[in-house]
């Protein structure tokens, strides 16, 4: 996994997790990562949302990590990007989507006072109701709620084990990375155009 | 005089987003949940322009072009791809298989509308 070539947005930040004992590769706001073998993918969530796809057959698995920007309705376009680039990743290895199954993390209201602009609730119903439309079945879920979470997702079963992160997380400084890492994966997959 | 346009990418969610933008401007929209689906209503029905996804199940986006540019109806239509894909490597291989135009998701509904009507012509 950590010797293929990869594409953009996908993750490339790799370390020893001794708990474990495994390779992981950790997933930032706007990136994914898919594999088959041992290598643990994990990412640490707060208003985002994490998609972790697995195909049963093959045992192959990915993640996304990935905020809606704010407000416009630009927003499902770009949910949609960031699914359709762990989607067509995970089909490129041999994926089919009838045998997809979903998990889905994050999503939580993670600043006091923040409940008004519903970010996290934003994406949890953003992901939601795409999983629905593209007939993926949910099979597992911990969104919404207050407190951040560390997501460590195994491709080789489709287990995921999530950790509630509570109030010794710097909150306000998780969702301001968050957003800000979110905001540049956004414009810098702005859609071009090319007519030959 | 309104167009007929066909829309071919897997992912419904898309397929709803293209079928809102462009009826919404006054096109007849066609979907298509791959590149064999997407021949198969090519072939029943005369099109102004195909917009197609590139990474699909069954048939891809690239097969798709080569197969309609194949067809003596079709090898004149607008064909764009509109795909995450955005390498040189890739847009080289859709121009060769005879693509008019290469757009990379996400889609902004306005800049979509624009090159619809430049390649339709309408």
């Amino acid at each position: 996994m950590r010797t293929q070539p990869r594409q953009p947005s996908e993750a490339s930040f790799f370390w020893y997790e001794t708990r474990f004992e495994r390779i992981a590769v950790k997933v930032l706001p706007g990136e994914y990562s898919v594999g088959g073998g041992d290598t643990l993918i994990a990412t640490t969530l707060g208003s985002c949302i994490a998609v972790c796809l697995w195909d049963r057959e093959l045992r192959l698995g990915g993640l996304n990590h990935f905020m809606l920007p704010d407000g416009d309705q630009s927003s499902g376009r770009y949910g949609a990007y960031a699914m359709e680039l762990l989607l067509n990743e995970m089909m490129k290895r041999g994926a089919e989507r009838a045998r997809l199954q979903a998990k889905i993390f994050g999503g939580a209201r993670v600043i006091a006072g923040m409940g008004t602009l519903n970010v996290g609730e934003r994406n949890t119903r953003f992901v939601q109701r795409y999983l629905a439309t593209e007939q993926i079945p949910v099979v597992g879920e911990d969104v919404l709620d207050t407190c951040p979470r560390k997501v460590c997702f195994f491709p080789d079963s489709g287990k995921a084990m999530v950790k509630r992160l509570g109030a010794s997380v710097e909150t306000g400084a998780l969702w301001r990375q968050e957003r800000a890492a979110a905001q540049r994966a956004v414009s810098s997959a702005t859609g071009s155009v090319e007519l030959f | 005089m309104s167009h007929d346009i066909l829309a071919v990418d897997d992912s419904a969610s898309i397929r709803q987003m293209l079928a809102f933008t462009l009826k919404g401007a006054g096109f007849r929209v066609t979907e298509a949940v791959d590149g064999q689906d997407g021949l198969d209503k090519a072939r029943g029905k005369s099109f102004h322009l195909v917009l197609t996804d590139q990474n699909m199940p069954r048939m891809d986006g690239l097969s798709l072009v080569r197969a309609l540019r194949g067809q003596a109806a079709y090898r004149g239509t607008p064909i764009l791809m509109l795909t995450t894909e955005s390498s040189d490597a890739m847009k080289a291989q859709g121009r060769a298989a005879g693509a008019t135009g290469w757009l990379v998701k996400p889609f902004d509904p306005n800049k979509l509308l624009e090159v619809v009507r430049k390649v339709i012509g309408g």
